[in-house]
Protein backbone atom coordinates (compact mmCIF):
# COMPACT_ATOMS: atom_id res chain seq x y z
CA UNK A 1 0.00 0.00 0.00
CA UNK A 2 1.55 3.34 -1.23
CA UNK A 3 1.69 5.52 1.92
CA UNK A 4 3.70 8.36 0.25
CA UNK A 5 2.76 11.81 1.47
CA UNK A 6 2.53 14.65 -0.84
CA UNK A 7 1.68 17.96 0.74
CA UNK A 8 0.96 15.98 3.55
CA UNK A 9 -1.28 13.84 1.87
CA UNK A 10 -1.48 10.15 1.15
CA UNK A 11 -2.88 9.18 -2.65
CA UNK A 12 -6.34 7.85 -0.62
CA UNK A 13 -6.17 11.00 0.95
CA UNK A 14 -6.06 12.79 -2.62
CA UNK A 15 -8.28 10.61 -3.72
CA UNK A 16 -10.89 11.76 -1.12
CA UNK A 17 -10.66 15.48 -1.28
CA UNK A 18 -10.66 14.99 -5.10
CA UNK A 19 -14.06 13.16 -5.10
CA UNK A 20 -15.58 15.29 -2.85
CA UNK A 21 -14.59 18.60 -5.60
CA UNK A 22 -16.04 16.81 -7.98
CA UNK A 23 -18.88 15.84 -5.85
CA UNK A 24 -19.37 19.75 -4.95
CA UNK A 25 -19.35 20.68 -8.42
CA UNK A 26 -21.88 18.66 -9.91
CA UNK A 27 -23.99 19.71 -7.08
CA UNK A 28 -23.63 23.59 -7.85
CA UNK A 29 -24.52 22.60 -12.18
CA UNK A 30 -27.15 21.00 -10.90
CA UNK A 31 -28.43 23.64 -9.15
CA UNK A 32 -27.90 26.66 -11.46
CA UNK A 33 -29.92 24.30 -13.87
CA UNK A 34 -32.91 23.56 -11.71
CA UNK A 35 -33.33 27.27 -11.12
CA UNK A 36 -35.39 25.62 -8.13
CA UNK A 37 -35.27 27.03 -5.26
CA UNK A 38 -36.31 24.38 -2.76
CA UNK A 39 -33.34 22.46 -4.98
CA UNK A 40 -30.88 25.08 -4.53
CA UNK A 41 -31.61 24.83 -0.72
CA UNK A 42 -31.25 20.89 -0.45
CA UNK A 43 -27.99 21.49 -2.72
CA UNK A 44 -26.76 24.35 -0.23
CA UNK A 45 -27.71 21.69 1.95
CA UNK A 46 -25.94 19.05 0.38
CA UNK A 47 -22.43 21.42 -0.27
CA UNK A 48 -22.62 22.07 3.42
CA UNK A 49 -22.56 18.48 4.98
CA UNK A 50 -19.35 17.77 2.28
CA UNK A 51 -17.60 20.74 3.27
CA UNK A 52 -18.39 19.24 6.99
CA UNK A 53 -17.29 15.82 6.29
CA UNK A 54 -14.55 16.87 4.67
CA UNK A 55 -13.13 19.36 7.15
CA UNK A 56 -12.50 22.43 5.09
CA UNK A 57 -13.83 24.80 8.05
CA UNK A 58 -11.74 22.62 10.43
CA UNK A 59 -8.63 23.65 8.24
CA UNK A 60 -9.94 27.34 7.71
CA UNK A 61 -10.05 27.91 12.02
CA UNK A 62 -6.57 25.84 12.22
CA UNK A 63 -5.19 28.53 9.22
CA UNK A 64 -6.88 31.62 11.20
CA UNK A 65 -5.58 30.42 14.94
CA UNK B 1 -10.19 21.98 -35.74
CA UNK B 2 -8.93 18.33 -37.11
CA UNK B 3 -10.75 17.39 -40.05
CA UNK B 4 -10.22 13.53 -38.63
CA UNK B 5 -14.04 12.02 -37.73
CA UNK B 6 -15.13 11.71 -34.29
CA UNK B 7 -14.17 7.88 -32.74
CA UNK B 8 -17.61 6.05 -32.39
CA UNK B 9 -16.83 5.42 -28.88
CA UNK B 10 -16.97 9.34 -28.60
CA UNK B 11 -20.12 11.37 -29.07
CA UNK B 12 -22.05 14.09 -27.64
CA UNK B 13 -22.98 11.99 -24.61
CA UNK B 14 -19.44 11.63 -23.86
CA UNK B 15 -18.77 13.39 -20.65
CA UNK B 16 -15.33 14.33 -19.09
CA UNK B 17 -13.24 11.34 -17.12
CA UNK B 18 -11.78 12.47 -14.38
CA UNK B 19 -8.44 12.39 -13.67
CA UNK B 20 -7.53 8.93 -11.65
CA UNK B 21 -5.57 9.41 -7.96
CA UNK B 22 -2.27 8.09 -9.47
CA UNK B 23 -2.52 10.80 -12.23
CA UNK B 24 -3.49 13.07 -9.28
CA UNK B 25 -0.89 11.70 -6.95
CA UNK B 26 1.98 12.43 -9.80
CA UNK B 27 0.53 15.93 -10.25
CA UNK B 28 0.79 16.69 -6.60
CA UNK B 29 3.72 15.32 -6.37
CA UNK B 30 5.32 17.18 -9.68
CA UNK B 31 4.25 20.90 -7.95
CA UNK B 32 5.33 19.86 -4.49
CA UNK B 33 8.92 18.93 -5.99
CA UNK B 34 8.67 22.38 -8.22
CA UNK B 35 8.02 24.57 -5.62
CA UNK B 36 10.17 23.02 -2.89
CA UNK B 37 13.09 23.99 -5.83
CA UNK B 38 11.12 27.45 -5.72
CA UNK B 39 11.71 28.53 -1.95
CA UNK B 40 14.94 26.76 -2.35
CA UNK B 41 16.16 29.43 -5.19
CA UNK B 42 14.00 32.43 -2.91
CA UNK B 43 15.32 34.28 0.11
CA UNK B 44 13.31 32.43 2.25
CA UNK B 45 14.98 29.52 5.34
CA UNK B 46 15.25 26.17 4.88
CA UNK B 47 12.69 25.87 7.92
CA UNK B 48 10.19 28.09 6.23
CA UNK B 49 6.53 27.58 7.16
CA UNK B 50 3.86 27.56 5.07
CA UNK B 51 0.50 26.27 4.41
CA UNK B 52 -0.73 24.72 1.41
CA UNK B 53 -4.43 24.65 0.92
CA UNK B 54 -4.88 21.19 -0.51
CA UNK B 55 -8.26 21.50 -1.59
CA UNK B 56 -7.58 24.45 -4.23
CA UNK B 57 -4.16 22.76 -5.42
CA UNK B 58 -6.18 19.43 -6.32
CA UNK B 59 -9.01 21.85 -7.82
CA UNK B 60 -5.99 23.38 -9.70
CA UNK B 61 -4.75 20.08 -11.18
CA UNK B 62 -8.67 18.64 -12.07
CA UNK B 63 -9.05 22.32 -14.10
CA UNK B 64 -5.91 21.32 -16.03
CA UNK B 65 -6.99 17.99 -16.58
CA UNK B 66 -10.51 19.46 -17.61
CA UNK B 67 -8.72 21.84 -20.20
CA UNK B 68 -6.69 18.79 -21.74
CA UNK B 69 -9.46 16.72 -22.09
CA UNK B 70 -11.12 19.34 -23.98
CA UNK B 71 -8.22 20.15 -26.41
CA UNK B 72 -7.87 16.29 -26.95
CA UNK B 73 -11.88 15.99 -27.78
CA UNK B 74 -12.71 19.23 -29.51
CA UNK B 75 -9.32 19.74 -31.38
CA UNK B 76 -7.86 16.30 -31.46
CA UNK B 77 -4.67 17.98 -30.02
CA UNK B 78 -2.09 16.64 -27.33
CA UNK B 79 -1.27 19.66 -25.13
CA UNK B 80 2.19 21.01 -25.17
CA UNK B 81 4.33 21.77 -22.09
CA UNK B 82 3.78 25.63 -22.65
CA UNK B 83 -0.09 25.25 -22.49
CA UNK B 84 0.36 23.41 -19.37
CA UNK B 85 2.50 25.48 -17.71
CA UNK B 86 -0.06 28.55 -18.45
CA UNK B 87 -2.87 26.58 -17.35
CA UNK B 88 -0.82 25.86 -14.27
CA UNK B 89 0.55 29.92 -13.82
CA UNK B 90 -3.42 30.61 -14.55
CA UNK B 91 -5.12 28.57 -11.89
CA UNK B 92 -2.29 28.87 -9.17
CA UNK B 93 -3.51 32.53 -9.95
CA UNK B 94 -6.75 32.55 -9.21
CA UNK B 95 -7.22 29.77 -6.59
CA UNK B 96 -3.68 31.38 -4.72
CA UNK B 97 -3.72 27.53 -2.83
CA UNK B 98 -0.09 28.78 -1.19
CA UNK B 99 0.41 30.96 1.75
CA UNK B 100 3.74 32.07 3.96
CA UNK B 101 2.71 31.69 7.65
CA UNK B 102 6.35 32.19 9.23
CA UNK B 103 5.97 35.77 11.00
CA UNK B 104 9.67 36.10 9.73
CA UNK B 105 9.29 36.76 6.44
CA UNK B 106 5.76 38.47 6.33
CA UNK B 107 6.27 41.15 3.85
CA UNK B 108 5.35 42.52 0.38
CA UNK B 109 7.41 39.58 -1.33
CA UNK B 110 5.63 36.88 1.14
CA UNK B 111 2.00 37.97 -0.43
CA UNK B 112 2.76 37.84 -3.61
CA UNK B 113 3.67 33.89 -3.44
CA UNK B 114 1.35 32.35 -5.50
CA UNK B 115 2.44 35.12 -8.31
CA UNK B 116 6.15 34.58 -7.78
CA UNK B 117 5.68 30.81 -8.24
CA UNK B 118 3.62 31.43 -11.43
CA UNK B 119 6.33 33.55 -13.20
CA UNK B 120 9.17 30.90 -11.32
CA UNK B 121 7.04 27.83 -13.66
CA UNK B 122 6.73 30.43 -16.66
CA UNK B 123 10.63 31.25 -16.47
CA UNK B 124 11.00 27.17 -16.30
CA UNK B 125 10.06 27.03 -19.30
CA UNK B 126 11.46 29.97 -20.93
CA UNK B 127 14.91 28.08 -19.44
CA UNK B 128 14.45 25.34 -21.28
CA UNK B 129 13.38 27.01 -24.74
CA UNK B 130 16.57 29.01 -24.45
CA UNK B 131 14.59 32.19 -23.99
CA UNK B 132 15.94 32.80 -20.41
CA UNK B 133 18.74 35.75 -20.86
CA UNK B 134 21.07 35.26 -18.06
CA UNK B 135 20.75 38.91 -16.61
CA UNK B 136 18.94 39.48 -13.05
CA UNK B 137 15.38 38.50 -14.14
CA UNK B 138 13.99 39.85 -10.37
CA UNK B 139 15.43 43.33 -11.70
CA UNK B 140 14.21 43.86 -14.75
CA UNK B 141 11.14 45.93 -16.05
CA UNK B 142 9.33 42.96 -17.26
CA UNK B 143 9.47 40.95 -14.46
CA UNK B 144 7.90 43.61 -12.32
CA UNK B 145 4.93 44.42 -14.70
CA UNK B 146 4.24 40.60 -14.84
CA UNK B 147 4.28 40.42 -11.36
CA UNK B 148 1.79 43.13 -11.06
CA UNK B 149 -0.44 42.14 -13.71
CA UNK B 150 -0.23 39.25 -12.27
CA UNK B 151 -1.80 40.16 -9.15
CA UNK B 152 -3.78 43.05 -10.16
CA UNK B 153 -5.32 42.16 -13.25
CA UNK B 154 -7.35 40.02 -14.75
CA UNK B 155 -6.77 37.25 -16.99
CA UNK B 156 -8.64 34.35 -19.13
CA UNK B 157 -7.53 31.28 -19.64
CA UNK B 158 -6.45 31.59 -23.26
CA UNK B 159 -4.76 34.89 -22.52
CA UNK B 160 -2.53 33.18 -20.23
CA UNK B 161 -1.73 30.48 -22.77
CA UNK B 162 -1.27 32.85 -25.76
CA UNK B 163 1.07 34.74 -23.33
CA UNK B 164 3.51 32.49 -22.43
CA UNK B 165 3.57 30.52 -25.73
CA UNK B 166 4.32 34.43 -27.15
CA UNK B 167 6.82 34.85 -25.09
CA UNK B 168 8.70 30.97 -25.20
CA UNK B 169 8.67 31.07 -28.93
CA UNK B 170 9.92 33.15 -32.08
CA UNK B 171 6.62 34.41 -32.89
CA UNK B 172 7.42 37.91 -31.55
CA UNK B 173 11.07 37.82 -32.46
CA UNK B 174 9.58 37.20 -36.53
CA UNK B 175 7.04 39.00 -36.91
CA UNK B 176 8.19 42.48 -34.87
CA UNK B 177 11.92 42.07 -34.51
CA UNK B 178 13.20 45.82 -33.96
CA UNK B 179 9.95 47.28 -33.62
CA UNK B 180 10.21 47.61 -30.05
Amino acid sequence: MNKKKVFGLTLEEAGRIKSSLVRWSGVSRSAKKQRDGSRFCDALEEGAKLLCEDKTFVEVFDVQR
Amino acid sequence: MSNQPIPPNLNEETTHAIISDGELFDALQALEEHFQQFLSFSKYAPDLTYFVSRYDLIDVIIQVHKREAYDRFFHRMEMSERKRVALYAFWILKFKPFKITDVRFLDDDSENVNETFAIYLICAILFYANKLQKTAVEKSGFYQNMLYAFRYRSFSVDSMILFVEAISTDTFEREYNGIV
